[in-house]
């Protein structure tokens, strides 16, 4: 099993044979230039006659070591275990991204490919360099010894057998996840950046009964850490409670009415709504391709005063932190929504050349079998003044969403739908009956216009995986307890009782 | 033993790296304590070149490494992949592996495949056959593939009621495959594959219509031309353009050579010995009795020469056979692996752990013109959509276009149309037609009448 020891994975020490190459204490530079038997100034070269000609690229070096354990049906599932490596080339010439990628780590692989690309690209260039950099902070967790296999089987029987004690649980699904990738950038430039990152996440399913019918929920912990992390009892247990107590609700609960009201969004996981409605409408790639409602309202009102929203890559052991991005350029905390002003994007260092402005550490990619792309980290809506049990008294007849379950956006027209798993109807100022089936439908750049309450119960949910262009990364969402007034429209599946209301979809 | 193949110097050069990885992987393996193991790698490359009015929209370039592990432990297996054949990595795959088999639930049915159940160079059927899927031309470079996505680019564009194109493609690929395990397995198998294919947008009076045609060969001369891919594309989108809307009811339904692959894979998915052993198909109960009509053969023929699809031995090295699926309207047969068919009380697995090989619905001699002509009323199929089969159940639902059939003679052409049905009713009464498809990927039927379908 890994064992996280000074930030690399040691298996069982005691054993020789099974230790991981990455455990021998070498670092990623130390490790790729051994493959290439070349030391990194050598490698710095090869970058360069590789991307001869090209106005930016790199290449990036891969290894990802990926342990995934499972128990469903009460039966532990055998371990799914690899070790992926590789190197991508890229190759950046004004709007146009060449793309290469192979397993086999060697120069002569990197120069061959090198001149493939080199050959259908029509322009010659110059290359673009970025600035050497000083010493990089790290956002990950800190380093802990973990369990072996045997150990880990444990936890998920444990977890197992805890949600079972509940009479009205028929399945119990339980998902570890580890993995530790040992990334190394070198540019053409005579730069280079390396970085190791862990992730462990667990996800647990639950399904229940009420005697007639059958409903599952699930919940996602993770996070840049180490196992421990994930797998102590006071962070699992709370969870599984959480879950028995959504599950039973959607069990009981009605169909949602439609109409225009209020909706009261949650705090952490809805945050899913942010991540979806707006963050993809700000990532630059959409802004100079102009295929996304946001293009042109930079320095423009697109919420209330009292919205705020970050994309933050520094949040320590978030899902969605990194310390460098997949370009190599450090992360950082981006503004994009200041007191309901759009006043920045998110870039990757295309997109800071195509529109003036500063990269901001968004390139993201799946793997190195994957070109990079303008990707989320952690997006935040930031924290106010109310509490939540104000936000909830202040709202005479309106819906409170606890998740989502997904949505779609369409970045052109800034139209969205998101589908609710669990919602509350609230009532006189109380949270009652759960409702399920509930839509929220309306348009990115207007909704936020309508934020009238932020609650100060602000809360990170390390949950997510974000899809783009065909590309899976992780990232995290946040928000604090929130009120929209009005301006969008709930789709349910009730037939309308109250005068006035009605479904606008 | 091995596979024969062509040899030229940088092949044998794989190849022999690749068989020392593996004879290395497979010793540690053993050495870490498994009493069983079996070990593939393959070396592959891939590229890819789209156009688009003048310029490239898209461009692959890639090699892959991949190699598995699966190991026993006595009765509990484990597994691990990995990119890397570096020594230290082989080291800790196999150390992986057998500590992942140590965890797992005790499962005597799986098992390594035995010396009898491998494809053998002594057996006299076989011996004389050579697969041929390696092309040992030279490899096009991205810059060749370039050039040939252009001339393609302009043949579909070039097409009558074509107005734009939206993407032209072709593609090479090359792997080789070495399979080692403990009982002495040797198998090492090479193939290319080129493609290409063609979208374009047929337009008329505010209209639009898109159609993608492709084709795939294990050589570059069995490639159809560009002129006939063009042809298919740009045919079916004109034809299609300004489709109406049909009158639903219940009907017959023609299921064009274009798409009957489908029910034929259908029908395959559902003998499969996991579903059988889960009772979760509804062919449950029909094996050895009349399904279909008398005339209804389905076989597979896994050894054809230059077939994407054909094989000596599937992933289990259990050898591939030429097997008669359906015979005279009745199965024959459930398709299984080790495991299953062990669960099944089977004697042997069929060697369909990767899947049908070649799987062909037999030509009939009744006449697909002569079934067109006596429909008053009905449905031809020419493309599916969305949908499928639900195997549980037999339940048959999915969307469709092509012409309405009236009078025994095709007429317009209908889109937004769904077919439903039940599988056991639509297998019971279907007719072959005696035309039959093409497909280079290995699952070909003729043109299948439907009685009665529900259409809407």
């Amino acid at each position: 099993m890994l064992v996280l020891v000074g930030n690399l994975y040691v298996d069982n020490p005691t054993q020789e044979s099974d230790m991981s190459i990455i455990a021998a204490g070498i670092d990623p530079v130390t490790y790729f230039c051994g493959l290439l038997g070349k030391n990194i100034s050598e490698v710095c070269a090869l970058a360069k006659t590789a991307l001869d000609g090209a106005e930016d690229g790199e290449i990036y070096f891969e290894r990802t070591e990926t342990e995934i354990l499972s128990i469903d049906d009460a039966r532990i599932e055998s371990p799914d275990r690899s070790v992926s490596q590789g190197f991508g080339l890229r190759r950046v010439s004004g709007q146009s991204v060449f793309y290469a990628h192979d397993d086999v780590i060697t120069a002569d692989a990197i120069l061959h490919v090198g001149a493939e690309l080199r050959a259908i690209d029509k322009h010659s260039r110059l290359y673009v360099p970025q600035a050497k950099r000083t010493a990089i902070p790290s956002f990950y967790g800190d380093t802990l010894a973990t369990p072996h296999l045997v150990d880990c089987v444990k936890l998920l029987q444990e977890i197992d057998a805890y949600a079972r004690t509940h009479e009205v649980v028929t399945n119990v699904s339980v998902t570890l996840l580890g993995a530790l990738s040992y990334i190394l950038i070198v540019r053409a430039d005579d730069t280079h950046e390396y970085d190791i990152r862990p992730m462990t996440r667990l996800y647990i399913t639950i399904q229940c009964t009420d005697g007639s019918s059958r409903e599952s929920t699930n919940e996602i912990v993770s996070g840049r850490d180490e196992y421990n992390r994930v797998s102590r009892e006071n962070i699992w247990k709370p969870e599984v409670d959480l879950l028995l107590k959504k599950t039973k609700d959607k069990l009981r609960a009605k169909p949602c009415p439609s109409g225009q009201m209020p909706v009261i969004l949650a705090p952490g996981w809805a945050a899913i709504f942010l991540h979806e409605a707006f963050g993809h409408g700000l990532e630059a790639d959409f802004v100079w391709r102009k295929t996304t409602v946001f293009a042109d309202l930079l320095g423009k009102r697109v919420a209330s005063n009292v919205v705020n929203v970050v994309d933050d890559g520094t949040i320590p052991r978030a899902r969605g932190s990194l310390n460098i991005d997949d370009e190599g350029t450090p992360t950082e905390r981006t503004v994009l929504i200041q007191d309901g002003i759009l006043v920045g994007y998110m870039h990757d260092r295309q997109s800071a050349r195509l529109l003036g402005a500063h990269a901001t550490g968004n390139a993201r990619r799946e793997s190195y079998r994957h070109h990079p792309q303008v990707r989320m980290r952690s997006t935040l809506l930031l924290g106010g003044e109310s509490t939540p049990e104000e936000i909830i008294a202040a709202t005479q007849y309106g819906i409170y969403m606890a998740s989502f379950e997904g949505g779609q956006v369409d970045t052109v027209t800034g139209q969205f739908v998101f589908n609710s798993d669990l919602a509350y109807m609230v009532v006189d100022g109380k949270i009652q009956d759960p409702v399920i089936g509930a839509t929220l439908i309306g348009n990115c750049a207007t909704a936020l216009l309508h934020v009238d309450m932020v609650g100060n119960d602000f809360a990170i949910s390390g949950a997510g995986s974000c899809g783009k262009g065909g590309q899976t990364v992780p990232v995290g969402v946040g928000q604090p307890t929130l009120r929209l007034s009005g301006g969008i429209t709930v789709g349910g599946t009730e037939v309308s009782q109250t005068e006035g209301a009605h479904s606008d979809n | 033993m091995e596979q024969k193949f062509h040899k030229q110097k940088e092949l044998t050069v794989i190849i022999d790296n690749l068989l020392d990885s593996a004879e290395a992987l497979m010793r540690y393996a053993q050495a870490a304590g498994a009493s069983d193991a079996s070990v593939a790698i393959t070396q592959s490359q891939e590229k890819s070149v789209t156009v688009r009015d003048g310029e490239i929209d898209n461009l692959t370039i890639s090699g892959a490494l991949s190699c598995s592990l699966r190991v026993f432990v006595d009765e509990r297996g484990g597994k691990y992949e990995t990119t890397s054949l570096h020594d230290d990595d082989l080291r800790l795959a196999a150390n992986r592996a057998v500590d992942s088999a140590t965890v797992s639930a005790e499962n005597k049915h799986a098992r390594l495949a035995h010396p009898h159940e491998w494809y053998r160079e002594g057996d006299s059927e076989v011996s004389k056959i050579e697969l041929d899927q390696l092309d040992p031309g030279r490899h096009p470079s991205v810059g060749d593939l370039m050039d040939l996505a252009f001339s393609l680019d302009e043949v579909a564009c070039a097409y009558p009621g074509v107005s734009r194109s939206e993407g032209s493609t072709y593609s090479f690929a090359h792997e080789i495959c070495a399979r080692l395990t403990s009982h002495g397995f040797v198998g090492v198998v090479g193939s290319t594959t080129y493609s290409k294919s063609a979208t374009v947008i047929a337009e008329s009076l505010g209209l639009m219509k898109s159609e993608t045609a492709y084709h795939m060969a294990c050589y570059l001369e069995d490639l159809r031309s560009d002129v006939e891919v063009a042809r298919r594309a740009g045919e079916y989108a004109v034809g299609q353009l300004g489709a109406g809307t049909i009158k639903g009811g219940i009907m017959p339904v023609l299921f064009d050579k274009r798409v009957s692959r489908e029910l034929l894979g259908g029908f395959f998915d559902s003998i499969d010995g996991e579903l059988v052993y889960l009772k979760s198909t509804f062919l449950l109960n029909h094996l050895g009795g009349r399904l279909f009509r008398p005339e209804v053969r389905i076989i597979e023929q896994p050894h054809l020469r230059r077939q994407i699809d054909s094989r000596l031995y599937d992933r289990e090295c259990v050898k591939a056979t030429p097997w008669t699926l359906v015979d005279g309207g009745i199965p024959q047969m459930w398709a299984t692996n080790i495991e299953f068919s062990s669960r099944l009380g089977i004697p042997a697995s069929s060697g369909h752990a990767s899947g049908s090989s070649n799987l062909l619905l037999c030509p009939t001699p009744n006449s697909r013109d002569s079934m067109i002509r006596g429909i008053r009323s009905g449905f031809l199929v020419t493309e599916l959509m969305g949908g499928g089969l639900n195997i549980e159940t037999g339940a048959y639902s999915i969307g469709a276009e092509g012409y309405l059939i009236e009078g025994g003679e095709i007429t317009r052409a209908v889109n937004k149309v769904t077919i439903a049905g039940n599988m056991l009713e639509m297998m019971r009464s279907m007719h072959v037609a005696d035309d039959c498809s093409d497909c280079p990927l290995g699952i070909n039927a003729p043109s299948i009448l439907i009685d009665r379908m529900t259409v809407g």
